[in-house]
């Protein structure tokens, strides 16, 4: 190649350093607001409940228990409300009660709340925790929180407004941008991999954890001071992954004790394997299932 | 330090004001304590091993130089082969053999008590030997003469750029370039910059957004539906391959804005029809190190075909445990020297059905291409699994059909941001041939300026900044 444009002068050098830089940012500045614009129309559930758009009578929250336990339609159909899941995988307790409380304050408040209770993981996850930076201009708790648990992260997204938008739920947000994520969500059916596992599944130990129940105990007290209605449950778990768990029923206990309400213990409510996707999780029959368990013991 | 880490954003900079305010020999001192530095930064007592070493190579280089009588030559060579090994053997491979020989004896019901040493493995341990040992070996041989500065050839054993995952620089490479002060060029600049760029790319972008996938996959492959095994494999091809040849690209780079040159490592490596030419195009530092120092020492292809398939299989079993100490890394030695005795039975079978008619057919190139990516698929479980049970479980997995429809992917975002990031990489890499962004960017500003954006918003956007460590590190 020739080297016909080839920049020899220190100026024309320093003036293409700096169109770098300045397309750079102006780029990042465009983007970053498509994204944005993205976060604002889409359909799935979290950017929709951060942005006001998810009015509902009945909220479901928890960790992927939660979202793999109800059957939503039954649930809308039998009662006549409108209900939305606001599970999330892995869910910490720190951010479960930013994400409910930015939801109650972006959205009409909701009759019901159903809280699934299982054990949460105590240790703080950065990268789980980083999903949510899209929704941080949205809500003022998770911003919070963001700023004091991932102040470096915040600090960097300051700077590169795109660096938000390159998580997984972002992702999601695009994938679902014109219809609910939901139904995908509990889409699952039990593999032959994944039924094979269940022998092979280690054992699980539901030890005492403070910050799990203070969240839980601070989550109900908030909901109920905006009147809402909160029913706290332990969904089903399969009978071979049961059998292995150490302390189930006095962690159900303990959630009781320390949020002052009774726990509804599903725990043992299905054992056949048809209706499990993997040891934890319901699939659409079990949901249907346990969504019927749970309306008629309700006496809804 | 980690070059993804904000420590080295900080260091590099300073650094380079350190290196082009200074010549001479002073120049060669700020490489030298920059590099033990960086390589210190890890942890302190790591630098007396790597200055052993240093020592152990420039005393017995002298020695070898300034000798006459064969004899003493080969006793100085020796010398310089157990040091060098032995270290390398005592810190990496020591409880490994241990281990395999408690195994075997209790294996026919003996029991065997055999100290163990609990030492961490030094970052790039297995890089700098190479390097140290190329060099005795090249002036023993008389391709190089000795190093009379004790500076010079510490900075060429201690780099920083490529010290602890390659490329491995040989002697004859890089010390001449030693000799000459290099000042800041723009060129240089300009072509360092986009190969750094596009390693960040590689290694933030690629690599990184892959692991999780393929982390999940690995750790309970019981678990997984068929399809996302398969998935989880390729990915880590091309995860391994950015990640390493990333870094790569960053140590080129670097060393190519401060004027010195560094051969290539990587030179799109799936694109290879062939075992021999993926090895002429994969860790090509690694694999030319072993084809002149092992390889051809051994005999190479010049005692007949028997041989020639040994030393094939035992270079390859050697390469797979210079990788790591365990086992899974042999049988990933092993199916490669398979892979290449395997392809030359096959050639000779081929030349005499029709030669070169077929052999340069497309269809029929393309479908070597597809054949020797997927046995390398298969290689890379053993690399990448923790034991020989989890490679067995993930074979297992794959080759029991359950879930093969798209629908039966876990965990669906990512394989499909994964998906869309190697069909993206694999465009670029099918493309460069005749974009050449290296060249282009020196000639024409504004493909200059819209290279380097472009990188810039990738990484910024998708790039995972999570200071995870680069996998070759470890060997």
């Amino acid at each position: 190649m020739k080297l016909g444009n080839y920049p020899k002068s220190f100026g024309r050098r320093l003036g293409l350093l700096v169109a770098i830089a300045s397309l750079f940012f102006v780029g990042d500045r465009c983007f970053a607001w498509l994204c944005d614009q993205a976060t604002k129309t889409s359909q799935a559930r979290l950017p929709k409940a951060y942005t006001g758009r998810m009015n509902c009578d009945v909220v479901i929250l928890g960790n992927s228990r939660a979202i793999k336990s109800f059957d939503l339609p039954q649930l809308e159909q039998k009662l006549s409300v409108t209900v939305a899941n606001l599970g999330v995988n892995g869910m910490r307790p720190a951010l479960l009660n930013a994400v409910a409380l930015d939801f109650l304050a972006a959205n009409a408040k909701p009759k019901f709340c159903f809280i699934e209770v299982s054990y949460l993981k105590n240790d703080w996850d950065d990268a789980l925790a980083a999903e949510f930076i899209p929704y941080a201009s949205y809500g003022k708790h998770t911003n919070e929180l963001l700023w004091e648990r991932l102040p470096k992260h915040m600090i960097a997204d300051q700077i590169f407004h795109l660096r938000r938008f390159g998580g997984q739920q972002f992702f999601r947000s695009l994938t679902f941008l014109k219809k609910s994520d939901q139904e995908e969500a509990s889409k699952r059916s039990m593999t032959a991999a994944a039924e094979a596992a269940l022998d092979s599944s280690p054992e699980a130990v539901y030890a005492s954890s403070k910050e799990t129940l203070a969240a839980f105990a601070a989550l109900v007290a908030t909901l109920e001071q905006s009147d809402v209605k909160v029913t706290l449950i332990f969904a089903p778990i399969q009978e071979t992954f049961r059998n292995k768990i150490a302390g189930l029923p006095e962690w159900i206990q303990q959630v009781a004790a320390a949020t002052n309400h009774s726990v509804r213990d599903y725990s043992a409510g299905l054992s056949d394997r048809k209706f499990f996707a993997d040891s934890v999780h319901l699939n659409q029959d079990g949901q249907t299932m346990f969504t019927e368990m749970l309306l008629k013991d309700s006496g809804l | 330090m980690y070059f993804n880490s904000l420590v080295f954003f900080a260091f590099l900079p300073l650094f380079l004001i350190c290196f082009f305010s200074t010549r001479g020999q002073v120049r060669l001192l700020v490489s030298l304590i920059g590099s033990y530095v960086f390589y210190g930064w890890w942890d302190v007592r790591f630098l007396s091993l790597i200055l052993l070493s240093t020592m152990i190579d420039y005393f017995i280089g002298l020695r070898l130089g300034s000798a006459e009588n064969p004899n003493v030559r080969r006793k100085w060579l020796w010398a310089s082969l157990i040091s060098n090994l032995g270290i390398l053997f005592a810190f990496k491979y020591f409880n490994f053999f241990r281990d395999s020989l408690v195994d075997a004896f209790a294996s026919v019901g003996m029991q065997l008590d055999a100290p163990t040493i609990n030492i961490i493995v030094p970052v790039g341990i297995s890089f700098y030997t190479f390097q140290t040992l190329s060099y005795t070996i090249d002036i023993y041989l008389k391709h190089i003469r000795a190093e009379p500065s004790f500076l010079r050839f510490a900075v060429f054993v201690s780099f920083f750029p490529q010290l602890v995952a390659g490329p491995i620089v040989r002697a004859s490479d890089f010390l001449p370039q030693l000799y000459r002060d290099r000042p800041l060029l723009w060129r240089n600049c300009v072509t360092g910059g986009t190969q750094i760029m596009m390693g960040f790319v590689k290694k933030c972008v690629i690599a990184d957004s892959l692991a999780p996938f393929i982390d999940v996959a690995f750790e309970n492959p019981e678990a997984r539906t068929s399809i996302t095994l398969i998935l989880a494999v390729i990915f880590y091809a091309f995860q391994i391959y950015c990640d390493f040849s990333g870094y790569s690209d960053i140590a080129i780079g670097m060393a190519r804005v401060m004027g010195y040159h560094f051969p290539s490592n990587f030179r799109r490596p799936y694109f290879a029809d062939s075992f021999s030419e993926f090895w002429q195009r994969w860790h090509i530092s690694l694999s030319s190190w072993l084809r002149d120092y092992l390889y051809i020492p051994l005999g190479g292809n010049r005692k007949g075909k028997t041989r020639t398939y040994i030393n094939l299989m035992l270079t390859m079993l050697i390469g797979g445990l210079w990788h790591g100490a365990a086992w899974t890394f042999v049988i990933w030695g092993g199916l490669h020297g398979l892979y290449l005795v395997l392809q030359r039975l096959l050639s000779a079978g081929i030349v005499k059905l029709g030669g070169g008619r077929i052999n340069n057919n497309i269809v029929f190139r393309f479908a070597c291409g597809i054949c020797v990516f997927s046995l390398v698929c298969l290689a890379w479980i053993f690399f990448r699994a923790q034991s020989l049970e989890g490679a067995v479980a993930m074979i297992t997995g794959i080759f029991r059909f359950h879930g093969m429809t798209p629908g039966a992917v876990q965990n669906q975002v990512i394989a499909f941001k994964g998906i869309a990031l190697i069909l993206g990489l694999v465009a670029c890499e099918a493309a460069s041939g005749w974009i050449r962004p290296q060249a282009r960017c020196l000639v024409s500003p504004i493909f200059m300026v819209a290279y380097f954006v472009t990188l810039a918003w990738i990484i910024v956007w998708f790039g995972m900044f999570d200071n995870s460590p680069f996998i070759y590190f470890q060997f």
